[in-house]
């Protein structure tokens, strides 16, 4: 079944910036690096040695219950293994490794899917695995908008590779048990929507609903895409959904139909209106990609789109996150007083107020929390259209991790204080019984009437206790008052 | 005559009514030491010349202290009791300590004697051991108080930043 709604449709959801959507080619593979730079997760132990070679698609570091293991995406040498990389000087041969144990066996998609390496590949870089283990969903929501204007992969994945892309959907199907699909795509990206028509599966067209949704940044985050797609709000583990990328699904789908690790990624490369998609190796430093990097003097690179991109240097290597590489001429704008204009208020795609916010960043956590400062997405559209330039966004993250300390600090204080309270009368207790026994001790010494039995008994006992406390004492160090 | 017993009686029931209202309907507003109590870091540490927190609470209260004598707090801590209490904002009085970032205390193992010393000592139980056997620091629950830090024969116990 295919809908295609209107914005119209879509009052529920406002605020959010259109851009205009730049034109590109086909998708290019990159050249094999140099040397290639593989992250590897810090929960994981590396299972090779600095001088052995290894092949395309070997595993890197043993499997383990916490991490995805990660995968050599060249054939080559180890030159250098630190805690967090591990570096392969490319043999140019790019050859296989293939290993039978490395196929899929049963339903056990979780342990799969963690020993192929799969994240999402939207750009938050979630183990899959640990995605199918968190919820029991009812519905699979697959996140065809790019979630950022400046990102074009999944589009040309789409455009090129829509029957994979459907075969990893059937796969996912399985693996999350679901019966119910919604595929969220921007309308404007015509070429992928026919592509995915076209590719759409006969025996699955009861099953899966393709639903165009506005073209309009943030449509791609997960929340906004699944109010747009079914109208529900609030957070996709409370409407039981599984969110997947299309990029995932594909790989889902190499990594059962070919047992073909993650070891490549698409990323898009935009500079000024030129964009184009490379198909690269997980790992490959940014210098070693075809690009005119001569003028990274005047242009600074950001990694991950226009938006919500974080600065990267050329050193910087493409790991199973960067679904894009910007270049953007360095300008900075600096920041001028607010003029209230509200420009932001009317863009955030979460209702707030963007304009409050800023006024009681740096104030008050109640306000915040009032003000719903958690809610906050960070897109940064209100940075976008702010007239002033300031970077509502960043200020906003910063204030987030400043209520989260104070949280923690007032959480460790109150726990100091309970076990400090505690501790108080648990010894004021101990006192309390000390002078009980002792007053009980001295009143049959003292008292004239109770028995010279009971007083001898008490005085044998002391004598016994003196005796045994000395005797210890000589095991090891004579007792300091006792003459030699 | 009947005015003044009327009178009486009605003073009388209603002074009955006004203490039992305010016996069983106590207003759930925290005392004042109470309030100072939760600005204070919690540390334990002593280092303000008050066996903890709750007695400096008591005694900024009672204005036997300055608010300028805890450490671990530093300027947040000060700034804070002056806004409710409406007094000046004071610099830290360096004869109590001056404000380092947090720590924590850790016990080199391998030269602990186990002599139970630093776990009467700790103001929240945050040290685990038994005597002659090894003592070791819940790192969760220590406030890097720091009182640990004296009473050890063999000096076996660093502060680490967190």
């Amino acid at each position: 079944m295919i809908l295609n709604r209107q914005i119209q449709q879509h009052k529920q959801v406002r605020g959010g910036l259109v851009f205009r959507a730049l034109p590109f080619g086909d998708i290019e593979i990159a050249p094999l690096p140099d040397i290639a730079h593989i992250p590897i997760d810090k929960d994981s132990e590396v299972s090779i040695a600095v001088g052995e070679t290894v092949l395309t698609g070997q595993p890197l570091t043993h499997l383990n219950e916490h991490s995805v293991t990660c995968h050599a995406s060249v054939s080559g040498e180890v030159i250098t293994v630190t805690d967090n990389t591990v570096s392969i000087k490319s043999d140019g041969l790019d050859k296989c490794y293939i290993d039978d144990s490395q196929q899929l066996k049963g339903n056990n998609y979780q342990r799969f899917f963690r020993s192929m390496g799969l994240v999402g590949l939207g750009g938050a870089g979630f183990p899959v695995d640990k995605k199918l283990a968190a919820t029991k969903p009812s519905t699979l929501l697959i996140n065809a908008a790019e979630c950022d204007p400046s990102i074009y992969c999944d589009e040309a994945l789409m455009q090129e590779r829509s029957a994979e892309i459907f075969e990893g959907i059937q796969i996912a199907l399985k693996a999350t048990g679901v019966r119910q699909c919604i595929i969220g795509i921007e309308a404007n990206k015509t070429k992928a929507i026919e592509q995915m028509k076209r590719h759409l599966p006969d025996n699955l067209s009861d099953k899966i609903q393709l639903i165009c949704v506005p073209a309009k940044y943030p449509s791609g985050a997960e929340t906004t895409l699944l109010t747009l797609c079914t109208g529900k709000t609030g957070s996709l583990q409370s409407n039981q959904t599984i969110c997947f990328n299309v990029a995932t699904c594909y790989a889902m789908y190499q990594s059962v139909k070919y047992s073909k690790p993650l070891v490549s990624r698409i990323v898009s490369i935009v500079k000024d209106n030129d964009v184009r998609n490379l198909e690269v190796r997980i790992g490959t430093p940014l210098k070693d990609l075809p690009l005119s990097w001569e003028d990274t003097q005047s242009h600074a690179l950001l990694c991950g789109g226009q938006m919500m991109g974080w600065p990267v240097t050329s050193e910087h290597c493409i790991d199973k996150r960067s679904n894009s590489i910007l270049l953007y001429e360095k300008n900075r704008r600096d920041a001028m007083p607010c003029i209230r204009c509200a420009a932001c208020e009317e863009v955030c795609p979460e209702n707030l107020l963007p304009q409050q916010l800023f006024w009681n960043a740096t104030g008050n956590t109640s306000i915040l929390n009032d003000l719903k400062l958690d809610q906050c997405i960070e897109c940064g559209c209100c940075d976008a259209v702010c007239p002033s330039h300031i970077p509502l966004a960043g200020l906003f993250s910063q204030a987030k991790q400043r209520i989260s300390h104070e949280a923690a600090e007032q959480e460790k204080a109150a726990r100091a204080k309970y076990r400090y309270e505690k501790r108080l009368t648990r010894l004021n207790e101990e006192t309390v019984r000390q002078r009980k026994e002792l007053d009980s001790k001295t009143a049959i010494l003292k008292d004239t009437n109770s028995s010279e039995d009971a007083k001898r008994a008490l005085i044998a006992k002391a004598l016994k206790r003196k005796g045994s406390k000395s005797s210890l004492g000589s095991d090891n160090k004579p007792d300091r008052k006792t003459p030699q | 005559m009947t005015g003044v017993i009327v009178i009486t009686l009605l003073a009388l029931i209603l002074g009955l009514a006004l203490g039992a209202a305010a016996h069983h309907l106590q207003s759930d507003e925290k005392t004042l030491v109470d309030k100072i109590d939760q600005l204070l870091p919690q540390t334990q540490c002593a280092q303000c010349g008050y066996p903890g927190c709750r007695p400096y609470a008591s005694a900024i209260a009672e204005n036997t202290a300055d608010i300028n004598q805890c450490p671990p707090g530093g300027e947040t801590t000060v700034t804070a009791l002056a806004e409710l209490l409406n007094r000046k904002v004071l610099p830290l009085n360096p004869e109590y300590g001056i404000e380092s970032p947090p720590v924590v205390a850790v016990i080199r193992e391998y030269e602990c004697i186990g002599c139970t010393l630093c776990i009467k000592a700790c103001p929240v139980d945050a040290i685990v051991g038994a005597a002659k056997l090894m003592h070791t620091v819940i790192e969760d629950h220590c406030t890097g108080c720091e009182l640990c830090i004296p009473p050890c024969p063999v000096d076996c116990i660093d502060l680490i930043p967190t």
